[in-house]
């Protein structure tokens, strides 16, 4: 999976792409953005469009990475989410505190 | 579900191999069902359920890492993995509830959870041998 990282309105946006399954890179993820709540960073979106392959180490780097948001008054939502994405999403209920937005400019007005 | 109507067998040795099988899953899944949301669903838990068992399998004498069998028989989606190595039975205690602390899962053991909410039924049963057998079943919306 590889992380571009851009800013929008304050907003951090990070564009992920390939595949959030099973290796280091999807679970560095949390990493990643517990790196970004020490520079001050903590309003983040994350877009998920070209993920082409997500599996439970993508879920659980999300949810990790949204408590950690959370838990530093910060916020995350996610933009572009596949149908596949969001399947999941919906089936486990995660859906009710990850917000999906159809594009990048709807997520970060979205975000608090 | 009678087990001769096996539609799709695979022996798999590594990521790629999977990374290979893919379209033969997701083919397999388009031939049970018409619903895209569905074969969504059958895709990512028998994708989910089958690179756990290459991730935590061991090969040793065996001929291969994961053994992959699905089945198909017009109200339901049974797929059957088998890998060799350490017992893994969280089968029974692992559900996933939003409510729960998140970071639990911020190193993993998110993926029985996660099958379990994709597939009507799913049992482990640890084998002689130190084989490990996975069971998840879907039943298809068609059929009910």
């Amino acid at each position: 999976m590889r992380i571009k990282e851009t800013e929008k309105n304050g907003v951090v946006v990070l564009t992920l792409s390939g595949k959030m399954m099973l290796d280091a890179k999807s679970a560095g993820l949390h990493d990643y953005v517990k790196n970004l709540i020490e520079q001050g960073k903590t309003k983040v979106v994350m877009d998920m469009g070209k993920i082409t392959w997500f599996g439970s180490t993508g879920l659980g780097a999300l949810l990790a990475s949204y408590t950690s948001l959370k838990d530093n008054d910060g916020d995350l939502k996610v933009a572009r989410a596949t149908r596949k994405i969001r399947s999941v999403f919906m089936f486990t209920q995660i859906i009710k505190v990850l917000e999906n937005y159809d594009t990048v400019d709807e997520a970060v007005a979205a975000i608090k | 579900m009678d087990d001769n109507n096996t539609k799709l067998k695979l022996y798999l040795n590594s990521f790629d191999d999977l990374e290979h099988a893919r379209e033969d899953i997701i083919d397999f899944c388009r031939h049970c069902s018409n619903d895209d949301n569905e074969i969504d669903i059958l895709e990512m838990a028998i994708l989910e359920a089958t690179h756990n068992a290459i991730r935590y399998g061991s090969k040793r004498k065996k001929k291969s890492l994961c053994e992959l069998k699905l089945y198909y028989d017009n109200q339901s989606v049974k797929a059957i993995v088998k890998n060799y190595g350490k017992e893994y039975d969280v089968v029974e205690k692992d559900s996933f509830s939003i409510e729960q602390d998140f970071l639990q899962y911020k190193n993993g053991g998110l993926g029985i959870p996660l099958i379990k909410s994709l597939m009507d039924s799913v049992k482990y049963s640890r084998k002689s041998d130190n084989m490990n057998e996975l069971i998840i079943i879907k039943k298809l919306k068609k059929s009910q």
